[in-house]
């Protein structure tokens, strides 16, 4: 580092070490969210560049509540107005997501690491650290936002209004890193701020669905950053002044992080972690017990986010129900495609969109095990009366049943929840939980995906992210353009039967289990065969 | 039998040769010192003895057995202590400790209280908040609580003060008199020539000296600092005296082991006022091995 580093000491070669250790991920996030939304954008031109046949497609998503439900009211009958609303959810998640992971890697995981100590002592100053990370998380997401911009305006989409979009998203994720400037303040360890994050990101998402457009508790909305994204109306009048709020939002936690930041000890937060027990639990003796007690947080958290989101969608799907009823014409439709009642279409949606967040779980628990090798947690175990298979299989447990025990929590809640509403109690239940479980296989690919990696080639076990990400691409795809059949058939997610669509139990969900099954035994058949390596 | 032999061992990272022929024997009750510096291959021995890594050639034995194929059996006789000490943030010390112990099978409590007072360590702190040091102690304790017939330390005191290398040190002594197996690498010179009995130096993946101290400084030179009553001629032609500095009645030179005595007779004939003789230690013998790459490697700190 140069010598000469006196008032805002440090910041800048911080930046370019951040930069420097982000190297790849931030190009990828970058790269991932932009072209997923210019994709959308792309395919939605591409396919209602007719006008008779963008009205129709508007008609049908307007009057249809299983899909305003979830992704809001489409605004504007445009190949802008459906950008806007297609993008609306899923853009601001991802950059909140992109937001919340590098500010906790960048401040907090640091501070644990006691790496910030050895920075700090050599004439950092002491908000180098919380400066550097706003400075590239806030970068990040004004590129992304130029970007999103650039790219709209490219495919044709009217000028103003293409800004306007980006920039809501673009501020949901700045938000995030104020949000998350104050979290890494609060807690002594990383990953309690990242669930704190997390689970607000959660909250506001759950606040958006209770409040959303055609059901009666619409003000709540307004409770959620992810309804200002929505109120900016972009393509649909350009509201500009909600940007304000943002500005406010921003604004104020930025300097809430600063001034907390300045009254608490370097690896202390504001809310300090209690000394804890000096001798382990009975129960502490055994490979399955660590991994219980290292997994059940993550668990936890996740059953109760899912419990909740089942009980919300629960319920809302009792008006989305009303809303259909109310609606003659489209019932008719709807009877046409399934013989189900009015609500089946909005549970078939909520399913096929939940899969691919249960798989986010099954993912997440089994990367632990390359995440325990390369920090050298496991040689620990290994190097103890702990075998191989052992250790992998305590992990996989986990992962299999875990994501099992969040499908069935959800797909119950929602059944729960429904069902006290409309009073077909048991048969809503069943229908609900069966229909849920068939996503199980698929989930499991994306375990069976991890594992093989993890025990064959350990050092690209991160490749099952992108190996979802494709997947989701393809069912994105799949929605938009007519895509051969040969290309969709490579996602798991397609070969799901939508039981609430009308679909039947096939074959190929037999074989996707198989499939998964065969993926976790080569993986740990490699596994026991390789170097650990850290 | 011996509890560790190692024959003709070999490891490739890829096409990176790590060991080359690596032999080493460690007998039972001995505590045998592993040195070299950092690269050389010293954790990727003790990794091998330990089933983390596959060998590609060579034969390793340990107490018997197959470290790869018998790993958890033999894992339940030794105790491990890796160089880079890295533990679950969220357990406290303690039950890391209590963990780690009942895995290994039963072990004594009092031992284990006895332990973190003499390490002065606090098991009530959650891994994730201990420093370096802490963390080696938390592993180290972990390692002594059991009562297992063959320890592995790799590099034990990085992290630790000179305090408790003292205590450290001490516990090593203790095992020894328990009749216990201890391997220990270590490029720390002092630590290894405190505590082993015989010691085997790695360089490049290569064993290049085995042997007990005496037997390797043997092989290397003593350094003589002496004042004479007559001006000393004639050294600069005697076969094994090095570096020699002579200003009058006064000569500062190194010699070769089996040259000592001929110098000292040669010496003799000058008239001694005083003699320093200094015997080597084992940086000058890692000196010699390594050369100017060693203090290299001391500069950067690597």
């Amino acid at each position: 580092m140069s010598p000469n580093l006196e008032s805002i000491a440090g910041t800048w070669p911080m930046i370019k070490l951040a930069l420097h250790r982000d190297k790849i991920i931030i190009p990828v996030f970058i790269l991932f969210l932009v072209l997923l939304i210019l994709g959308t954008a792309a395919s939605i031109i591409n396919l209602y560049s007719d006008a008779l046949v963008l009205q129709a497609f508007y008609l049908q998503m307007q009057t249809n509540p299983s899909i305003t439900a979830i992704l809001g009211s489409v605004l504007d009958p445009s190949t802008g107005g459906l950008t806007a609303w297609r993008t609306g959810i899923s853009g601001p998640l991802i950059i909140g997501l992109i937001s919340i992971f590098r500010m906790v890697r960048h401040t907090r995981s640091e501070e644990r690491k006691g790496r910030l100590e050895l920075l700090d002592s050599t004439a950092v100053g002491r908000q180098a650290s919380l400066t550097s990370a706003l400075f590239t998380s806030f970068g990040v997401n004004i590129i992304i936002t130029l970007l999103i911009a650039l790219g709209l305006i490219v495919l044709g989409l009217e000028f103003t209004s293409s800004i306007v979009l980006s920039l809501g998203i673009g501020a949901f994720g700045c938000l995030f890193t104020a949000i998350t400037a104050v979290t890494v303040q609060l807690t002594e360890s990383s990953s309690d701020a990242r669930y704190l994050s997390v689970g607000l990101l959660v909250l506001f998402f759950v606040l958006r669905i209770i409040g959303w457009d055609n059901g009666n508790l619409k003000c709540l909305s307004w409770l959620s950053p992810l309804g200002w994204v929505h109120q900016i109306r972009a393509f649909a009048g350009n509201d500009w002044w909600v940007l304000g709020i943002f500005m406010i939002f921003i604004l104020g936690l930025t300097i809430t992080a600063y001034w907390l930041s300045s009254k608490r000890d370097v690896g202390s937060g504001i809310i300090n972690q209690r000394a804890g027990p000096a001798r382990a639990s009975k129960c502490l003796n055994s490979s399955l017990a660590l991994v219980w007690r290292l997994h059940r947080g993550m668990l936890i958290f996740w059953v109760v986010v899912f419990a909740l989101m089942g009980m919300v969608m629960g319920f809302t799907a009792q008006t989305v129900t009303d809303a259909i009823s109310a609606n003659h014409q489209f019932l008719q439709l709807i009877s046409q495609v399934s013989n189900g009642g009015p609500a089946d279409s909005y549970f078939a949606l909520v399913l096929a969109l939940f899969g691919e967040v249960f798989a986010v779980y099954a993912i997440l628990a089994v990367s632990r095990l390359r995440t325990e090798e390369s920090k050298k947690y496991s040689e620990m175990l290994l190097t103890n009366s702990v075998s191989r298979s052992q250790w992998m299989v305590s992990n996989l447990i986990f992962a299999v049943l875990g994501s099992a025990l969040i499908m069935v929590v959800f797909a119950l809640t929602l059944g729960l929840a429904y069902g006290s509403s409309s009073g077909n109690f048991s048969q809503d239940l069943l229908r609900i939980l069966a229909s849920a479980l068939v996503y199980l296989p698929a989930v499991w690919m994306l375990t069976g995906i991890t594992v093989f990696l993890f025990g064959i080639i350990p050092r690209l076990a991160s490749l099952s992210w992108v190996a979802l990400g494709l997947f989701v691409v393809i069912d994105l795809l799949g929605e938009f353009f007519d895509v051969s059949q040969w290309i969709l058939n490579l996602s798991p997610f397609t070969q799901v039967p939508k039981l609430f669509a009308g679909d039947t139990l096939t074959a190929s969900l037999g074989w996707l289990f198989i499939l998964a099954v065969a993926l976790i035994v080569v993986g740990l058949w490699g596994f026991r065969r390789r170097d650990i390596i850290g | 039998m011996s509890v560790i032999e190692i024959k003709n061992l070999t490891k490739y990272y890829g096409k990176f040769q790590a060991l080359n022929k690596v032999n080493l024997t460690v007998e039972k009750g001995e505590v045998y010192g592993f040195i070299g510096p950092n690269g050389a291959g010293k954790s990727t021995t003790l990794r091998i003895l330990l089933g983390l890594l596959r060998k590609n050639e060579g034969e390793v034995k340990l107490m018997g057995q197959d470290p790869w194929h018998d790993a958890v059996k033999l894992h339940k006789k030794l105790a491990y202590v890796p160089g880079e000490v890295n533990l679950w943030p969220n357990l406290t010390g303690g039950e890391v400790i209590d963990l780690l112990g009942r895995l290994r099978g039963e072990f004594d409590i009092e031992r284990r209280e006895e332990l973190i007072k003499r390490f002065k360590l606090d098991p009530t702190k959650k891994c994730g908040a201990y420093s370096t040091g802490n963390k080696q102690k938390v592993a180290l304790i972990s390692a002594l609580v059991s009562d297992v017939e063959l320890y592995i330390f790799d590099e034990p005191t990085l992290g630790l003060d000179p305090l408790m290398e003292g205590v450290f040190r001490k516990c090593i002594k203790e095992l020894k008199k328990g009749g216990k197996t201890v391997l220990l690498s270590s490029h720390i010179l002092a630590e290894v020539e405190a505590l082993c009995d015989r010691v085997s130096i790695i360089r490049d993946g290569e064993i290049i000296e085995t042997g007990t101290f005496t037997q390797l400084r043997h092989l290397t030179r003593t350094s003589i600092t002496i004042d004479s009553f007559q001006p000393i001629t004639g050294l600069e032609n005697i076969d094994g005296v090095h570096n020699l500095v002579i200003d009058g009645d006064h000569a500062h030179f190194s010699v070769d082991a089996e040259k000592m005595d001929f110098v000292v007779k040669h010496l003799t004939q000058f008239g001694i006022q005083s003699l320093i003789s200094t015997p080597p230690t084992l940086e000058e013998l890692f000196i010699r091995y390594y050369g100017e790459e060693y203090s290299l490697d001391e500069e950067t700190g690597k």
